[in-house]
């Protein structure tokens, strides 16, 4: 048997020390794995991380608890087994056994409850549900819905009283929802939803409240629908909007739309049709919109801030993005995530324009650098979306759109706060920094004072390594900027949540 | 069709495998998601799902290799999705606030231990969420492949990760010197 080499203190030592060669690393760690003699001679040479784990062990019992027992997972496996086996023979009696899907949804929830903690959130969905569905429907009979996916948009009525469809991809989402057993005639009720729900062999919920507005937010483990949100109106419990996810580049979003009896004419006979039968029409995205589709897909790629990434709008509708510094992986997943808007090219920079991906030695150099970047990054994402969707465009948009742009906005708002509080941290670690209380732009000017004050930072926390020691003046301007900054931020947060 | 029983009976040892890896596993998921920067109802509860999902996948014939890397995977893949939707505090920052409140009263021990804590403290602030990640699944007695596997990163990525993790934590600790 051969005897095992062992490498040596030098280079176990380089491991964590130096950047050594990936394929060096990798087969020093597999070695690690496997041996547990290097592995003590490691721990020897490097006490930092044996250090990290003692913290660890003295900040453990000040950990949060679980909230509740864990719960039986055996019994959990099998309600999974039964229900599995309830759901398809349901599906084939349809029409005679709807009260049997609602009594299995009672029992399963009923036994979820007793022996599966956290279904608190399931109880109150249901709750929430049942009060909907027998919430008086508002529906007039010109009431239409907007049909969003990642490649169009479409108008359709609240509700279909005949079957006929014209347009090809809407026939192909029909389908798609009637296999997932989700009724497709009036999607956006409470009523499709919780048969929905019911229907699902197990399911984990959340319910959300945001702006008078609740959101039951449904992962199914099965099923062709991955994910399933509601959104209610909270004064009466009707529906606004619905999303369904099949996968994570293929959703539908459903929303009201305003009543319109000019664009719900009947369709013209065919012999066959049903006389009642109403027309689905395909909308023209507007630019804004796919826009918005556009920067929204760059931000649910993480790509949003600090990616140098140009998204140019041409004066015939077509949008351009250009990603400046992404690696190839990243630029194929931008591309595939970009496919279904309609009229958008991703340009590959040329080579002039290409910029150097950051050096691996440089990310993480220095805590006060990296928040002072992101935070530049952050700002000027917020002020590009104020700059291209001010008021009077995003009243254009369809309230799914206007949801993503106000969600982007307070999602980024509050990281960015976050972000200033870190920096703020960092550097008060190392000296207290002098802060002041500013005054703030008004309103509009938010996103651009943003922008100026967080370029100011960004340039004054570089200069603090170019300063003099005992020459505090930068660092004093640096305190205030940063007041101001921070008033700033708190401010446009509070805009964009309101 | 076969009987209910005969399936129950048939699927019994792949609930029994799960039952295992969910008893052996599941503390170290759920505080894995406090890291994270979930609250710990979220966490349970992600925690809870991961499991399901992989009895689902192991009973529909899925080949897993490593199931504890796999539940860590589909947990912390539920786990980031949350954090997109609502930005909490991390748990773990009010904990350590906690310990070091409670600690250095007298005995000398205890002392040098809240010095530490304040400077993994300050490094746990500093540190990049992958490099916060590799940091903690390593103290939960993953392996380097099992972290790679769990972040879908090159075994390389993880040590990378790992030394910048370990340099911050350092000068955290000089820093206090």
């Amino acid at each position: 048997m051969p005897e095992i080499e062992h490498p040596t203190e030098e280079l176990l030592a380089a491991l964590f020390e130096e950047q050594l060669p990936a394929g060096e690393v990798e087969h020093l760690l597999a070695h690690l794995d496997s041996c547990r003699i290097c592995e003590q001679r490691m721990s020897l040479i490097e006490p930092a991380f044996a250090r990290y784990q003692r913290c660890r062990e003295l900040v453990a019992p000040r950990l949060p608890k679980p909230p509740q027992d864990w719960g039986n997972i055996v019994a959990e496996m099998q309600k999974v087994e039964r229900a599995r086996r309830t759901a398809p023979t349901l599906g084939r009696k349809r029409g005679t056994v709807q009260r049997w899907i609602g009594a299995l949804a009672a029992a399963v929830l009923v036994g979820a409850i007793l022996f599966w903690p956290q279904r608190s959130t399931e109880l109150r969905a249901d709750t929430l549900l049942l009060k909907a569905r027998s919430a008086t429907p508002r529906r007039s009979t010109n009431s239409r819905l907007t049909v969003r996916t990642p490649r169009s948009t479409f108008l359709r009525p609240a509700v279909l009283s005949g079957t006929t469809t014209q347009i090809q991809e809407m026939n192909t989402i029909r389908i798609r929802f009637v296999a997932a057993h989700y009724d497709w005639s009036d999607p956006l009720s409470a009523r499709a939803y919780a048969n929905w729900r019911a229907k699902i062999a197990h399911h984990t919920v959340e319910v959300s409240e945001d702006h008078g507005r609740s959101t039951i937010r449904t992962i199914a483990i099965e099923g062709a629908i991955a994910e399933a949100s509601l959104t209610l109106d909270a004064r009466d419990l009707s529906p606004v909007s619905a999303r369904f996810v099949f996968s994570p580049q293929d959703w539908v979003e459903i929303a009201t739309a305003p009543d319109s009896p000019v664009d719900l004419r009947p369709l013209a006979s065919a012999p066959g049709d049903a006389p009642t039968a109403q027309h689905e029409s395909k909308v023209e995205q507007g630019v804004a919109e796919r826009e918005l589709m556009t920067r929204v897909a760059i931000d649910r790629l993480g790509a949003g801030a600090g990616e140098p990434i140009d998204v140019d709008v041409e004066p015939d509708g077509r949008i351009l993005v250009t990603p400046y510094r992404l690696g190839q992986l990243r630029e194929s997943q931008l591309r595939a995530s970009l496919q279904g808007i309609e009229r958008v090219t991703v340009r590959s920079p040329e080579a002039s324009e290409r910029q150097e991906e950051f050096p691996a030695s440089l990310a993480g150099a220095d805590p006060a650098i990296d928040a002072s970047n992101a935070i530049a990054s952050r700002a000027h994402l917020l002020s590009q979306l104020a700059e291209r969707f001010p008021p009077e465009t995003e009243a254009e948009l369809s309230s799914s759109s206007r949801k993503d742009l106000r969600e982007m906005r307070v999602r980024h708002a509050r990281t960015l706060e976050g972000d200033i509080d870190t920096l703020a941290r960092v550097l008060a670690k190392s000296q207290p920094l002098r802060s002041s209380v500013s005054g703030v732009a008004d309103g509009n000017q938010i996103p651009k004072a943003l922008l100026e004050s967080a370029v100011a930072v960004n340039r004054m926390v570089a200069s603090l390594y170019a300063e003099k020691p005992g020459d505090g003046s930068t660092r004093q301007r640096l305190g205030e900027e940063l007041s101001r900054l921070r008033d700033l931020a708190h401010r446009y947060s509070q805009e964009v949540q309101r | 069709m076969p009987p209910v029983s005969d399936d129950l009976s048939r699927l019994a040892p792949v609930q029994q495998r799960v039952a295992d890896i969910y008893s052996a596993t599941r503390d170290g998921v759920f505080r894995y998601l406090l890291a994270l920067g979930l609250d710990a109802a979220r966490a349970q509860e992600v925690t809870q799902d991961a499991f399901l999902r992989l009895y689902v996948a192991l009973r529909d014939g899925a080949a897993i290799e490593d199931p504890k890397a796999w539940v860590y995977r589909v947990a912390r893949n539920a786990g980031v999705d949350s954090l997109d939707r609502v930005v909490r505090e991390s748990p773990y920052a009010a904990a350590i606030s906690e310990t070091i409140a409670s600690l250095g009263k007298n005995p000398e021990q205890e002392l040098i231990e809240k010095e530490w804590l304040e400077g993994f403290q300050n490094a746990i602030e500093s540190l990049s969420p992958q490099q916060r990640a590799c940091l903690e699944l390593r103290g939960q007695g993953l392996q380097y492949w099992q972290i790679a596997e769990v972040l879908q990163v090159r075994t390389s990525t993880v040590g990378e990760f790992l030394r910048r993790g370990i340099k911050q934590m350092k000068r955290w600790n000089e820093c206090r010197k």
